[in-house]
């Protein structure tokens, strides 16, 4: 897989983690063997999901429609970069540039 | 499957074996199987220090890499691994600064210079032998809720101060059987051999062994490895057994610059995780690797029972260490 897709929420609340946890699993269970799911870090009032792909956009339109009736689908932000890279290509929300994983 | 002990670890330099990638370097370490704890086998030997942890006898035929205060010691340079800090029993004083000096006002001093009462498991802050600290001496304000805390998660939450132990130690290590890097159920279970010499009897337990300087108390071990984080630890050695040769979930720790803590997560692909920007000159500690479930559920442990790191802020954390009967520091 030559990209990394990060989705990315705030959270810090045991809640979040919870939620955190259920959409990786979700994301698990249903994304096609064209993307895997790497795992999630959580902190510093973020808290991410990593997928392994090759084609970023399609896997990203693959989650969607996995956690669009997610409660916190409505404030993810989604960016990708190489698997050795350094910068983010930002998927979601359009138009943004910044993205950052702390 | 007690010949297989490998970990991979991203914070010492010591192992030959070594990858690149995303701009930071990941290492492998080994750990040789003799090293482990078998709890078929009776204790077959045991070493006495000085206060300071010099060594003064041993009986027994057999050695083990395990010394002073029951952590990882170096035969060849006498240095003690307490964790947090390299130890040098000769001359009473760690290698490098405390992490924790803003707190503790100690920079090299072991134990505040007072080993016959005290003890340092992890580097960072003192504890009393007698289950009370010397924070009149040792510490001034918040300080002293934070040496309780440590004295709290003395005997359930060793798997993760033991396992860093284990990883970041390599004496003679074979690299060569690194490639599959995943550990194993004999690996996790050499962690049960830490929890008996750090901290198997509760926060007492490190203050004896400190004092008396003796090994190979078995039967603490297990009753204190089936507690905690400790049990949980053996329930992911399970899972790894279980999945031998597949492919494993690691369950990493994110070190700073300085090697501190920042925090724990989950992944199946290390050297792919962060960016070298996002690492900021910091490393991956590889502390366990098995069935996802299990890493997850290692994860929610060590965050129940250890130091909250400045990268995690998940203070829900906190009223579960207090749950646990923790007293932890005010983050």
């Amino acid at each position: 897989m030559r990209h990394i897709l990060v989705l990315q929420w705030q959270g810090s609340s045991e809640t979040d983690f919870e939620a955190l946890i259920a959409m990786e699993d979700a994301l698990e269970r249903s994304l096609s063997e064209s993307a895997i799911v790497d795992g999630h870090d959580f902190g510093s009032g973020q808290m991410n999901i990593f997928i392994e792909t090759d084609e970023p956009a399609r896997t990203f339109a693959e989650v969607r429609a996995v956690l669009s009736q997610e409660p916190r689908w409505f404030d993810v932000r989604a960016a990708h970069r190489e698997a050795t890279g350094e910068m983010y290509t930002v998927l979601w929300p359009v138009g943004q540039t910044e993205f950052r994983v702390k | 499957m007690h010949e297989k002990y490998i970990a991979l670890d991203i914070r010492r330099t010591r192992c030959a074996q070594a990858g690149r990638s995303a701009g930071y370097v990941f290492r492998y370490r080994c750990i040789p199987p003799e090293t482990t704890f078998r709890p078929d086998r009776p204790p077959v030997g045991g070493t006495t220090y000085d206060p300071y942890g010099n060594r003064t006898a041993h009986t027994g035929t057999s050695d083990t890499a395990i010394g002073y205060s029951g952590n990882w010691a170096d035969a060849s340079t006498g240095l003690v691994y307490l964790r947090a800090r390299d130890y040098d029993p000769a001359t009473g004083q760690f290698l490098t600064v405390d992490p924790a000096l803003n707190l503790t006002h100690q920079p090299y001093a072991y134990t505040g210079n007072n080993p016959l009462l005290a003890t340092d498991p992890l580097g960072l802050w003192t504890i009393d032998n007698g289950l009370d600290w010397l924070a009149g001496s040792m510490l001034h304000g918040p300080g002293a809720n934070i040496t309780s805390f440590i004295v709290g998660f003395g005997d359930a939450a060793s798997f993760g101060a033991s396992q860093l132990a284990r990883n970041a130690w390599s004496p003679g290590s074979d690299c060569t059987v690194a490639k599959d890097g995943f550990y194993f159920a004999g690996q996790v279970t050499g962690t049960v051999a830490s929890t008996v010499a750090y901290g198997g009897g509760a926060a007492s337990a490190a203050g004896r062994v400190s004092s008396a300087g003796k090994l190979f108390d078995a039967g603490e071990a297990i009753t204190g490895a089936e507690r905690g984080v400790a049990g949980t630890a053996k329930a992911a050695g399970r899972a790894a057994e279980a999945g031998e040769g597949g492919v494993g979930t690691f369950l990493y720790q994110k070190l700073g610059s300085e090697g501190e803590h920042l925090k724990y997560g989950i992944t199946k692909n290390p050297a792919t995780r962060y960016t070298a920007a996002e690492m900021n000159g910091g490393e991956l500690n590889i502390l366990a690797s098995g069935a996802k479930t299990d890493m997850l559920a290692l994860e929610r442990s060590l965050h129940e029972w250890l130091p909250i790191g400045p990268e995690e802020g998940q203070s829900f954390y906190i009223l579960k260490q207090i749950v646990n009967g923790l007293r932890p520091p005010p983050y």
